[in-house]
């Protein structure tokens, strides 16, 4: 087959990796670890080397068997256990949705949500609350760079139709994050690019269906990137960065009552990535601080306000997990066991 | 008055002191692990290809300093950030090379190509050239688009990104790519390595690459910019014009030995443009269908020329329908399917190995019908 610029006689190789059956890395992880809360706890997964590590809440580890090539992207805690998604890359250069689910002793496949013959699937996000599964969303189109947005919901003993809440745009749709509402509804949103820049877009499931996809926010001329989005009190924040003059700055803004609360800057220049993390006590925000050169944790109430926050300065490229000990927060990056205990400095 | 010329005279003996000799050219080589030089020699005690570049330059006579500013695992957001403080360094040339992180980060292209632009911006704003690079292609593993399509599209972005802003480029994804045993030859064989790193041939042929645009000597043909419809997009509406982008970063394009080749068939494109960048157009008299190659045969006005003559773009129409055994779903039942066929040869439902895709007959094994299958259809290409 070709690929473009690169036909497949330059990438001999390849070929020869594949007949040898090592054409596939080991099983990945995304960049950083995965952390999920449900009603027993929390469960993180890390790369621990060439394989995968499972934590549950009651301190159980469970070394994952991943099948070569498979990348996850997104895990749930449930009740009777745990659940995992991802894309794995089974011929060609396709890759497809796949799921695990397990308890403490052990995981199985299940069968991803149905596919309209599309080859490139990625970005699996998990839609749970409460412990229970409300359904999957993910991007998917027929080739990388045009990707439409996509869902399913979970019926209990299978998938339920999948539905289309996006199609393609004029460019690239990614970053897709999304979260189960206090009221049941599902909120999604991902960067478009909507042929001049990046804009935040959303979508939302009620009873009534999906609604249309449109930006969060105003129109800009500057890119806007990499959200994440998590369900506070009875709405959402979403936190994500965009190019304010000529830096790349966190931006939050809350959803309550069917749309977005005016977006604000609430860090430095050089702060990007930002991961929800938290439970009980109120979500946490991490993320990079490059003007630092390390890591920042931000504690922030429902409304989205920053109470406190925290900072190390580190190399560590992938992003830790955190955790309050006692007045404390705990920057963890499992499977190398480096943790640092941090003083929160409390905002003004 | 006099306090006033002693304290001219320290200000002035000072800014000698701090100010390389005038006849000193510093580059400053600004990226990710590529430049940094993960994967190189891991007894060099710098490494990465600036250093080797200076060494050409210098053993090519040139008073140079090339100051190796990669840092690992960056993005171009954050790279944003870090420039202001290298090019507060000094220096006159800024060599720009990063994004292939960005992919894995999931920062659209179009993103990281306005990223690209501000950073090489700023550099000129400071009165220094830029020389814009490449990637280089992504290892067959690697997490995210190790199908390369990604890559491919964002380096034709880089090359637009500087042939419109009448920048230099130094072309690593074309010279790399343009390689024999690629992988084998000039990449770190590390199993963790997500993106894929040169090793020290590779480095020396990076060096080499920057070291042939600074000292303008042309070893690159012409090489494509935006193509439309992107290379490896599918569903694509048959009738729709072909227009490529057509890009010569040294002595300039000859026009009379360029021709584009659709499905193996030369076509009269309309050219637009000069010998620097040049804009093929293609209307179909009909529509196209199944699986679309563009082939590109050109060369510069080198002496001698460098010369390209190969496939440099695939789509699949919109309708197109496969062969069976066309596992892949490329438009061509051929060695990649027979590959990851075999992969799964003799496998059942259930067991790890089993790919439902090669099951060709369905009965939930793959098996010997499977191969006959896939046999009888070798070679065919959905048209």
């Amino acid at each position: 087959m070709l690929r473009g610029n690169v036909p497949s006689f330059r990438f001999p190789h390849l070929l020869l990796l594949m007949a040898l059956g090592l054409g596939h890395s080991a099983a990945s992880l995304a960049e950083d670890p995965l952390s999920a809360t449900g009603p027993r706890g929390q469960v993180l997964l890390a790369e621990v080397g060439a394989s995968a590590e499972l934590t549950l809440a009651d301190g159980t580890l469970l070394s994952v068997q991943l099948a070569a090539g498979m990348d996850v992207t997104s895990l749930a805690a449930l009740d009777e256990g745990w659940l995992l998604a991802g894309t794995e890359r089974p011929a060609g250069d396709g890759r497809r949705l796949f799921v695990m689910r397990g308890d403490g002793g052990g995981g199985e496949r299940l069968a991803a949500p149905g596919v309209a013959g599309s080859l490139v699937q990625r970005g699996a996000v998990l839609l749970a609350r409460d412990g229970r599964l409300a359904g999957m969303a993910w991007l998917e189109g027929d080739d990388a760079r045009a990707l439409a947005v996509k869902a399913a919901p979970w019926k209990g003993d299978g998938w339920g139709a999948v539905e289309l809440v996006s199609g393609r745009g004029p460019g690239s749709q990614v970053a897709l994050t999304g979260a189960v509402l206090a009221d049941g509804s599902w909120l999604l949103a991902w960067a478009a690019f909507d042929g001049e820049d990046d804009e935040i877009v959303w979508a939302r499931r009620t009873d009534a269906g999906w609604s249309a996809s449109g930006r969060a926010f105003a129109d800009n001329s500057v890119p806007d990137i990499v959200p994440s989005l998590a369900a506070a009190g009875n709405g959402a924040l979403l936190a994500w960065s965009r190019l304010e003059g000529e830096q790349y700055r966190l931006q939050l803004a809350r959803f309550e009552r069917g749309g977005w609360a005016p977006a604000r800057s609430i860090a430095g220049p050089g702060t990007l990535y930002p991961s929800f993390q938290g439970g009980p006590e109120g979500p946490r925000l991490v993320y990079l601080d490059a003007a630092l050169r390390g890591w920042a944790v931000a504690q922030l109430d429902a409304g989205g306000r920053v109470t406190k926050r925290a900072a190390l300065i580190t190399d560590a490229e992938d992003r830790p997990l955190s955790e309050l000990v006692g007045e404390s927060v705990r920057l963890r990056w499992p499977g190398g066991g480096r943790s640092h205990d941090l003083v929160w400095r409390r905002e003004p | 008055m006099k306090h006033f010329v002693g304290s001219l005279l320290l200000v002035t003996l000072f800014a000698l002191a701090a100010t390389p000799a005038a006849a000193q050219t510093r580059y400053l080589a600004f990226g990710d692990s590529i430049t940094a030089g993960v994967g190189d020699d891991s007894t060099r005690t710098d490494p990465g290809y600036p250093s080797r570049l200076q060494a050409l330059l210098v053993g090519a006579g040139q008073d140079a300093v090339v100051l190796n500013r990669g840092l690992g695992a960056e993005r171009t957001p954050e790279g944003l950030l870090r420039l202001d403080s290298v090019l507060g360094e000094g220096g006159q040339v800024l060599l720009l090379m990063e994004g292939t992180n960005d992919i894995t980060k999931d920062i659209g292209l179009e993103t990281t190509r306005a990223n690209l632009n501000l950073m090489a911006q700023r550099a000129e704003a400071r009165g220094m050239r830029v020389i814009m690079a490449t990637l280089i292609p992504r290892i067959p593993n690697a997490r995210v688009d190790g199908e390369n399509l990604l890559n491919q599209e964002q380096c034709e972005l880089i090359r637009n990104a500087a042939g419109n802003r009448l920048r230099d480029l130094a072309d690593p994804f074309e010279v790399f790519g343009s390689q024999a045993n690629l992988f084998g030859t000039l990449y770190w064989l590390d199993p963790q390595d997500g993106v894929g790193h040169p090793n020290a041939a590779g480095y020396d042929l990076m060096a080499q690459i920057f070291f042939d645009v600074i000292t303008g000597r042309d070893s690159v043909p012409p090489v494509t910019g935006v193509i439309n419809p992107p290379s490896g997009s599918r569903g694509v509406n048959g009738g729709a014009p072909i227009e490529l982008d057509l890009w010569e970063f040294g002595a300039g394009i000859d026009r009379a030995a360029t021709r584009l080749s659709v499905n193996g068939q030369q076509v009269d494109a309309v050219f637009e443009g000069d010998s620097r960048h040049l804009i093929l157009t293609y209307q179909p008299a009909s529509a196209l269908s199944g699986l679309v190659t563009l082939s590109l045969q050109s060369r510069d006005l080198a002496t001698p020329p460098n010369a390209v003559n190969r496939d440099v773009a695939w789509f699949l129409t919109f309708g197109t329908t496969f062969f069976p055994g066309d596992l892949d779903r490329s438009g061509r039942v051929d060695g990649e399917d027979l590959l990851t066929f075999a992969r799964a040869f003799g496998a059942r439902t259930g067991e790890r190995r089993f790919n439902e895709a090669a099951d060709l007959t369905g009965n939930g094994e793959v098996d010997g019908q499977d191969l006959a299958q896939l046999a009888a259809n070798f070679g065919r290409t959905s048209r």
